[in-house]
C-alpha cells in the first residue's frame, strides 16, 4: 500500500507533485503555510496519499496548457495549409479549443496499439504503458514547438512560450535539487508511515 | 442478464465495449490529460437521452424549486463526476491508485470496522463503492461481501468481475445480485460468522425483493434484502457513502447504526422503522450531494414498476 499522512499539511508535500516546478511551488506554500497552522475541522479527518500525480492544481494546469497548445498548433496549420482568414480562424477558434482532446486521441490510440502487442508479448508491463505515452506527447510537443519556431508566423511565439515554460521548468529543478536536504527533512516529518499507523492511532 | 445475441449490441449503452473503452483509455491516458477526455466524455454522456432526462426528472424532485436550465447544468455537473468515478475505479484496478480520503462521521465507522459481530453496510449508487470496500478491507481485519447489481449485459457482467477480481484482496469477495435465494444463504453464513455485507440500497433490480417506502415524498422501493439480513440475524445496518470530493480525493461519510429488529408482533412495522431511518439518511445525504447520485433511471418509474 502506498503511504498516507493525516497531516493537514501534507497536502503541499512537494512528492505530491510529478514536475520541478509545480514541486517548487508545493514547497513555497508549505513553508508558508507552517507558519499559520490550520485546525482540522472537527469529525472529519484527512488522510493524503504520497503519489506524484495527486496534486489537482499541477493536472488541470497543465491539461488547460496542452489544450491551448494543440489549439493553437491546429489553428496554425488551418491557415498557413488552408488559407484560412485570421478572422474566421478567431471565430472558429473556440471550437477548436473543445475538439482538441480528439487531436489528441489520434496521436495516443496509435501508439496504444504498438504498446498493447508489447504488453502481449510481455516486454512491456501495463503499468510502463501510461509512463511510454506521457514521454511520447511530451516529445511530440517540443517537437511541435521547434517546427513552430522555424514557421516565422505568429506561431512562433506559442514555440517560444513552450521552451520558456521548459526553462523554467530547469531551473525549478536545480533550486529543488539544491532544496533536497530540507525537502527529504519536511517528507520525512509528515508523510512517515502507512496509512495503518499514522491516521488510526492519531484519531483514536 | 443477457447474452448479446448479435455483434452491434455490444456497443449498446450498457454493452462491454463501453467499458474495454474505458479501461483502454485509462491504461494509455497520461495523467495531466485526463481531464481533457473527462470533459470530452461528458459531452458524449449528454447525448444519452433517456439517461440525461431521468437525471433532469429526478433533480426536480431532489431540489424542489429548481428550473430546467439550471438542471441542465446540474447534469452536466453529475457527468463529469460520473466519468472521473468509473475512471478512478479502472486506474484503481489496473495500477492501485489510491486516492486521498476523508472521513467523516470516524465513530461509526471505527465501530464497524472494529467489531466482531455480522454487520450490514448500506450504501447507494453514489462516488466509487469499490475503492470504498477495498479501503474498508485493508484498514479492517473483517471480511467483506460486496452484494452489487447484477449488469444487463452478460459479457459486461464477466468483464467487471474479471477487473474486480484482478484488484481485490482476499478479505473482499464481489457478488453479483443475479441468484436471490442462493446468495441470501450466502450473506447469511457471512454474516453469521462475523463478515461485513455491503449491499446498494437506493435501487431496486428486477427479481429482487423490494419493500414500499417514500424517497422525496415520491412512493418508491428499496431492496429488502437487507432489513430481511438484519432481522433474521440482528446485524447492525450501517449507513456509509462513499463521495467524490475532487480530483482523487473522495469522502467516507458514515452514520450511525440503524437496528431492524421485532419489537412487536406488528413485522411490516418493524421492518417499515427500519427502512424509513434508511431513505430519511438517503435523502438528506442525496439532497445535499445530488452531484454524486449516479441512478440513470426515473424515480417515477419506479413508481409504475411496484
Amino acid at each position: 500500500m502506498r503511504p498516507f499522512s493525516e497531516n493537514p499539511e501534507a497536502k503541499w508535500l512537494p512528492a505530491r507533485h510529478n514536475l520541478a516546478a509545480f514541486r517548487l511551488l508545493a514547497a513555497i506554500v508549505l513553508t508558508l503555510q507552517r507558519k499559520r497552522p490550520r485546525r482540522p475541522a472537527v469529525d472529519l479527518r484527512t488522510a493524503y496519499v504520497l503519489d506524484r500525480h495527486q496534486s489537482a492544481l499541477e493536472n488541470f494546469t497543465l491539461a488547460l496548457l496542452f489544450n491551448t497548445f494543440i489549439t493553437v498548433y491546429v489553428g496554425a496549420w488551418l491557415q498557413s495549409g488552408f488559407g484560412l482568414p485570421p478572422a474566421r480562424l478567431f471565430w472558429l477558434s473556440p471550437l477548436l479549443f473543445v475538439m482538441a482532446p480528439a487531436v489528441y486521441q489520434l496521436l495516443f490510440h496509435p501508439l496504444g496499439l504498438l504498446l498493447a502487442v508489447l504488453v502481449r508479448s510481455g516486454r512491456v508491463r501495463t503499468t510502463q504503458v501510461v509512463r511510454v505515452q506521457t514521454w511520447t506527447f511530451y516529445l511530440l510537443m517540443n517537437g511541435f514547438a521547434l517546427v513552430a519556431l522555424r514557421a516565422g508566423s505568429w506561431v512562433r511565439w506559442a514555440g517560444m512560450v513552450w521552451l520558456a515554460l521548459l526553462t523554467a521548468n530547469a531551473a525549478a529543478a536545480v533550486v529543488m535539487l539544491a532544496l533536497s536536504p530540507f525537502v527529504k527533512s519536511l517528507e520525512e516529518r509528515m508523510g512517515g508511515g502507512s496509512f495503518d499507523v499514522s491516521y488510526w492511532d492519531s484519531a483514536a | 442478464v443477457s447474452r448479446p445475441a448479435r455483434w452491434w449490441q455490444r456497443f449498446l449503452v450498457r454493452g462491454v465495449f463501453w467499458r474495454q473503452l474505458l479501461r483502454w483509455a485509462v491504461v494509455n491516458t497520461p495523467h495531466p490529460i485526463e481531464p481533457l477526455l473527462m470533459g470530452f466524455a461528458c459531452v458524449f454522456f449528454f447525448f444519452w437521452g433517456p439517461g440525461r432526462r431521468a437525471i433532469l426528472r429526478n433533480l426536480a424532485a431532489i431540489l424542489p424549486g429548481s428550473t430546467v436550465p439550471g438542471n441542465l447544468l446540474r447534469t452536466g455537473r453529475l457527468y463529469w463526476n460520473f466519468a472521473w468515478t468509473i475512471a478512478d475505479n479502472v486506474r484503481f484496478n489496473e495500477d492501485r491508485t489510491i486516492p486521498d480520503w476523508e472521513f467523516c462521521g470516524l465513530r461509526a465507522f471505527e465501530e464497524l470496522q472494529s467489531g466482531s459481530e455480522g454487520s450490514i453496510m448500506l450504501t447507494a449508487h453514489m462516488g466509487s463503492y469499490d475503492l470504498g470496500a477495498q479501503l474498508f478491507s485493508e484498514r479492517s481485519r473483517r471480511r467483506v461481501t460486496v452484494v452489487r447489481a447484477p449488469e444487463p449485459d452478460l459479457d459486461t457482467q464477466a468483464f467487471e468481475l474479471r477487473a474486480a477480481e484482478r484488484a481485490a484482496s482476499q478479505s473482499v469477495k464481489i457478488d453479483f445480485n443475479t441468484r436471490s435465494s442462493a446468495l441470501t444463504f450466502d450473506l447469511l453464513e457471512a454474516l453469521q460468522r462475523g463478515d461485513v455485507v455491503a449491499i446498494q440500497g437506493d435501487r431496486v433490480t428486477p427479481g429482487i425483493g423490494a419493500f414500499r417506502t417514500t424517497l422525496f415524498g415520491k412512493p418508491a422501493d428499496v431492496p429488502a434484502g437487507p432489513f430481511a439480513l438484519a432481522m433474521a440475524t440482528g446485524a447492525p445496518i450501517y449507513p456509509v457513502f462513499v463521495i467524490r470530493m475532487g480530483r482523487r480525493r473522495y469522502r467516507l461519510l458514515s452514520c450511525p447504526p440503524i437496528r431492524c429488529q421485532r419489537t412487536s408482533r406488528d413485522r411490516e412495522k418493524d421492518f417499515a422503522d427500519a427502512a424509513a431511518a434508511w431513505t430519511s439518511i438517503l435523502e438528506q445525504t442525496i439532497r445535499d450531494y445530488w452531484y454524486q447520485w449516479y441512478t440513470f433511471e426515473d424515480l417515477a418509474a419506479k413508481e409504475t414498476a411496484a
